[in-house]
């Protein structure tokens, strides 16, 4: 094979693009990411963390799939912390802040170990379908050739950038921007409205004050994301987050100062996220609210830049630095970087398939912000199951997608492509219908048939299947052990399983305590895994039993020939079916735009 | 419901199979009336929405009914389909001698039961729920029930409802709000959140759970239940009430065996009158048998009617079964030989009405059309499917105001919940999670 040859290209090298290229050069293939020079691989731009409530859980979905980005966090990780640690395993949220210096330094590292993959640092000028496949060219240097290819550019897809009425073209500060996709490639659909995101300004560590503060240490007791780490391993050493707050003085700054700010002069029309909304959006939707929470994170070990999550800005550098002081804590705080707000053209996701395959061009994958999604672990999730499907396609053999039921990216993709979004989509909990059974615990059982599937035998494939056998076993365990009751001995002998049922115990002490007095050693992730799965059964079973009655219909496969030849629905809606062609009724039923009468319809003629 | 073929020409009776002087049959689908010209005969062109004559032939070309036809073209029909309506002669064996005929020699078949509604809800001709509507409509017997048939067409139920749906989507979005935004929403104020959203799903689930707690037959046919002791007049009153001798009238205790029933109409209303046999004990094993089914009767009528005699009034406390079934109103009988004291009359709990007083019957109905409109004015549902809803969702919404409070985990308790909701999209809807987290995005401030 030439030189400039490959089985599958991976345009971009963020999140999506990275964890492409690492599956898909999992198989024998040969692979190749292409990213701007200059531009730092896997970087974090925004917020320094990886993980969080529903995200956490798609980053353990991520690394039992054989992913990178739990590798990644548990090695660059300066703090951890489990959200709604109180409120139950199923919505509990491991989150990571990284050193953002670090962690596309070890990404780098990763995937230059890789015989099979190649960086190339250039930018694309142009795309062109040739006979079996896409060559890609730049304005200077070789043109390369590829059957499949992935499409990851982030905010880079014509990105433009605002500080206050500056603009800059470009992704990133201090970046440039890839052209738009018009230049790119014909006959893709953009969204009609571009998105915006926005960062807020980053703070010098030495000119904060401290003192003042709420300290949040590093929790200990928090797992590692990656399976083949020590649970409760360090790798660099500890940092603190500190938490203050805004007061009237900075809301009243930021209401005297709102006109000069991009997003409210009419200089961007893009739409951002309601749930990330910048600091403006804040007072403007919620003037009487002056006490917003501010959480300064580390960006680095060296403690010298802090991200202050919660005052996302773009207005001009004299209005961020006067809110700012505002702030307890900020009185002297020097700026080292300005935020600002970002907005790019995202994709029309109608037209890609669940394997996030364009539907009508074959081989051409998409993954990552470029369609419209929000947050390093959604996009990282999607660029998975691309270059997976790249490789699989590459190979000729069937495709593997992740199920809405069992999975949180599964949730998400079936989300992105059945239904239309006006704003950033992000991955909440509530999005998921089986929140019980998909909880970061139990990613490794949820994963195992998937990563099986991918019939690699490496050797993270005996590990994890070690750990599915070590789950099974204790789960066999739990039903035949019986001991006396441990609360009222006197009502005999109980299975494990059913001990661990019973409400006033915390299962995972239960159960390790069970298996110390029977002398018997497991893992602590396949320990919990089993106990917060017994201890939710019986939940889990009246969630099944009432979900398969009344979602008895959403399996049905749809006769979309039928249903579009139908003179009794309207044509919008035939309209908004046939760009989505959902194949089951469940789909049909979560699509957005579609009259109730055309879903009771359909469901009358099933 | 499973209506494969929309496309099918269907035909059905729409008036009731019985003897009567006219009769409408109905044929639904896409068609001309030229395309039944075999069997259907008429002169001249047809106009749309305008009576004609015609004649109905046999496969040898034989009149065999004279009538007239009416022919709705699609859309501007009850289903939005092309409708035929022939109107004929109420013989049931001939009538179903001609939809066998059209049946066997054209592409027509039978409807289904609810199969004409169901084009109509098809073709966006009717919402769910005014299907239901329109079913009691059919059904009503009295001006309430017609009145609550039309405010579902007009979707004043659902209008109801629509509050408890709102209701509904804040407690889930403070549901949401402390598992997905707890960092921006501190604990405290979550949990409060969700208890205050809980309570107020629950008062509007009470106040649509003692709606659904009157029985609809109370105001669809009420009953007014004649009872008391043997030989206390209450047969001599029932044919006084129906204005006619329909019952055997004697003066041996014991004469009603069995109930009578009768209608009777006061103020447009139709009521069922009953007159029952005395209540005494009895070794008469017929007479026993009777005395059952006036208990029966008595569980849930519309008016429970006692009668006494005047001079029998002093003992009423005494009557053992009057705990059970207290009386709504005492017709007090023989008061030409007993002197009746007033004062005795207000001690009840009850009132009470002197039967021999000349404004007796114009009294005695207006306290029935009184009790009426009173029982009527508070709405009860009268579907059956919603009131069986109303009290299953009144008792899992305390089943799971329980859970709330007793547990931690608040995934348990939002799949708990979606289980609840499940029963509740029947008479609300469902909403999406983006629905939910909408709601949440506009009522809260959160994020980084």
């Amino acid at each position: 094979m030439e030189q400039n040859q490959f089985d599958i290209i991976v345009l971009g090298a963020g999140h999506a693009g990275v964890e492409a290229a690492y599956i898909a050069s999992q198989f024998p293939l040969r692979v190749a990411m292409v990213t701007l020079p200059g531009v730092e691989i896997a970087s974090a731009p925004c917020n320094p963390a990886i993980g969080g409530v529903g995200k956490g859980q798609v980053v353990r979905e991520i690394d039992a799939l054989g992913g990178l980005m739990g590798q990644l966090a548990d090695r660059a990780g300066i703090q951890y912390r489990t959200l709604n640690d109180s409120k139950g395993a199923a919505v509990q949220g491991t989150r990571i802040q990284i050193d953002k210096d670090l962690y596309p330094k070890i990404a780098e590292q990763e995937l230059n170990k890789i015989e099979n993959l190649t960086i190339i640092r250039q930018k694309v000028q142009s795309i062109r379908p040739v006979d079996g496949g896409f060559e890609i060219s730049g304005s200077i240097g070789p043109k390369y050739f590829c059957q499949q290819l992935v499409i990851t550019l982030g905010t880079f897809l014509a990105g433009k950038m605002h500080c206050g009425s500056e603009q800059t073209i470009g992704g990133r500060v201090g970046q440039q921007s890839s052209l738009s996709m018009d230049n790119l490639f014909l006959n893709i659909k953009t969204a009609q409205k571009r998105f915006k995101t926005g960062t807020p300004p980053r703070i010098k560590g030495e000119t904060i004050n401290f003192d003042k503060l709420e300290i949040q240490p590093s929790d200990g007791q928090t797992l590692n994301f990656h399976l083949a780490h020590n649970p409760f391993q360090r790798f660099i050493d500890q940092k603190n987050c500190y938490l203050t707050r805004t007061n009237e003085q900075t809301i009243g700054i930021i209401a005297e100062n709102k006109h000069l700010s991009p997003m409210y002069s009419g200089q961007i029309n893009a739409i951002g996220a309601r749930y990330c909304p910048s600091l403006e959006d804040k007072v403007d939707r919620y003037p009487n609210k002056t006490d917003h929470h501010v959480f300064l994170e580390p960006e680095t070990s060296s403690e010298q830049s802090y991200y202050p999550s919660g005052l996302s800005s773009s207005l001009p550098r004299d209005v961020q630095e006067s809110f700012v002081h505002s702030v307890a804590g900020l009185e002297e705080a020097q700026i080292r970087v300005h935020g600002y707000a970002v907005e790019y053209d995202v994709l029309d996701t109608s037209q890609l398939s669940l394997t996030l395959e364009h539907k009508e061009i074959a081989g051409l994958f998409f993954a990552g912000q470029v369609n419209g999604t929000s947050g390093y672990e959604e996009a990282a999730g999607q660029g998975l199951v691309a270059g997976l499907n790249a490789a699989l396609n590459a190979l000729n053999r069937p495709s593997i997608t992740l199920k809405r039921a069992d999975s949180y990216i599964g949730v998400m993709i079936e989300d992105l492509v059945t239904q239309t979004r006006d704003e950033p989509y992000r991955l909440f909990t509530a999005r998921c219908e089986n929140r019980l059974q998909n909880r970061e615990d139990n990613a490794f059982v949820r994963m195992y048939c998937y990563r099986l599937a991918m019939g690699l035998n490496s050797l993270f494939d005996q590990l994890l299947s070690h750990f599915n056998q070590q789950y099974q076993i204790l789960s066999k365990i739990c039903h035949s052990y019986r001991c006396p009751h441990p609360i009222a001995p006197e009502k005999g002998n109980l299975s494990f399983s059913q001990i661990l049922q019973l409400p006033q115990l915390e299962p995972v002490q239960t159960l390790t305590d069970l298996l110390q007095t029977h002398h018997l050693q497991f893992d602590i992730r396949v320990i919990r895994a089993v106990a917060y799965t017994q201890s939710y059964d019986g939940y889990i079973q009246r969630s099944l039993k009432q979900s398969a009655k009344v979602n008895s219909l959403d399996e049905k496969k749809l006769n979309l020939k039928k249903i579009l030849a139908s003179e009794n629905i309207s044509f919008e809606c035939k309209q908004r079916i046939s760009e989505i062609s959902p194949q089951t009724f469940g789909q049909l039923r979560r699509m957005n735009g579609l009259r109730s009468s055309t879903i009771a319809l359909v469901a009358g003629t099933l | 419901m499973n209506f494969h073929n929309l496309d099918d020409t269907i035909i059905a009776l729409s008036t009731p199979q019985s003897s009567s002087a006219l009769a409408v049959m109905r044929l639904s689908g896409s068609f001309q009336v030229t395309d039944f010209k075999r069997f259907i005969r008429f002169s001249g062109p047809i106009e749309p929405r305008k009576m004609k004559r015609c004649q109905i032939l046999d496969e040898n070309a034989r009149i065999i009914e004279d009538g007239l036809l009416c022919y709705f073209p699609a859309p501007h029909s009850y289903n939005g389909q092309d409708i035929l309506e022939l109107h004929l002669h109420g013989n049931p064996f001939l009538l179903s001698f001609i939809i066998e005929l059209f049946c066997q020699n054209l592409a027509i078949r039978p409807a289904r039961p609810g199969e004409f509604s169901y084009r109509a809800f098809a073709n966006k001709k009717l919402a769910f729920n005014q299907l239901e509507g329109l079913k009691s409509l059919l059904d009503a017997q009295s001006i309430y029930a017609v009145h609550q048939a039309h405010g579902l067409l007009s979707g004043h139920l659902t209008e109801e409802l629509e509050k408890l749906h709102d209701q509904i989507l804040n407690h889930r979005a403070h549901l949401e709000l402390s598992i997905d935004f707890s960092v921006d929403v501190g604990d405290e104020q979550s949990r409060q959140l969700i208890l205050d959203s809980y309570q107020q799903v629950m008062s509007t689930i009470s106040v649509l759970n003692r709606r659904a707690q009157i029985e609809s037959h109370q105001v669809l046919s009420p009953q007014i239940v004649l009872y008391g002791e043997t030989n206390s007049g209450k047969s001599t009153l029932f044919n006084r009430l129906l204005a006619h001798d329909r019952a055997i009238v004697s003066d041996i205790a014991g004469t009603t065996r069995d109930y009578l029933s009768s209608s009777l109409r006061i103020e447009r209303n139709e009521y069922q009158l009953f007159d029952t046999a005395g209540i005494r004990q009895t070794d008469d094993a017929i007479e026993w048998a009777g005395i059952e089914k006036v208990v029966g009767l008595l569980k849930s009528p519309f008016c429970r009617v006692l009668v006494c005699r005047a001079d029998q009034l002093v003992n009423l406390s005494s009557l053992p079964y009057l705990a059970d079934f207290p009386p709504d109103l005492c017709l007090v009988t023989h008061t030409d030989l007993h002197k009746l004291q007033f004062m005795l009359l207000t001690e009840f709990e009850f009132p009470c009405l002197d039967v021999h007083r000349d404004d007796f019957i114009s009294s005695f109905e207006h306290f029935i059309h009184q009790r009426f409109t009173r029982i009527t004015s508070s709405e009860p549902l009268i579907i059956e499917r919603h009131r069986q809803l109303c009290q299953k969702i009144h008792q899992l919404w305390i089943d799971y105001g329980d859970l709330l409070h007793e547990q931690q985990d608040i995934a348990i308790i939002a799949s708990e919940l979606a289980i609840v909701l499940d029963h509740l999209a029947e008479l609300i809807g469902n909403e999406s999670a983006d629905d939910v987290l909408q709601h949440l995005f506009s009522s809260f401030c959160i994020g980084k």
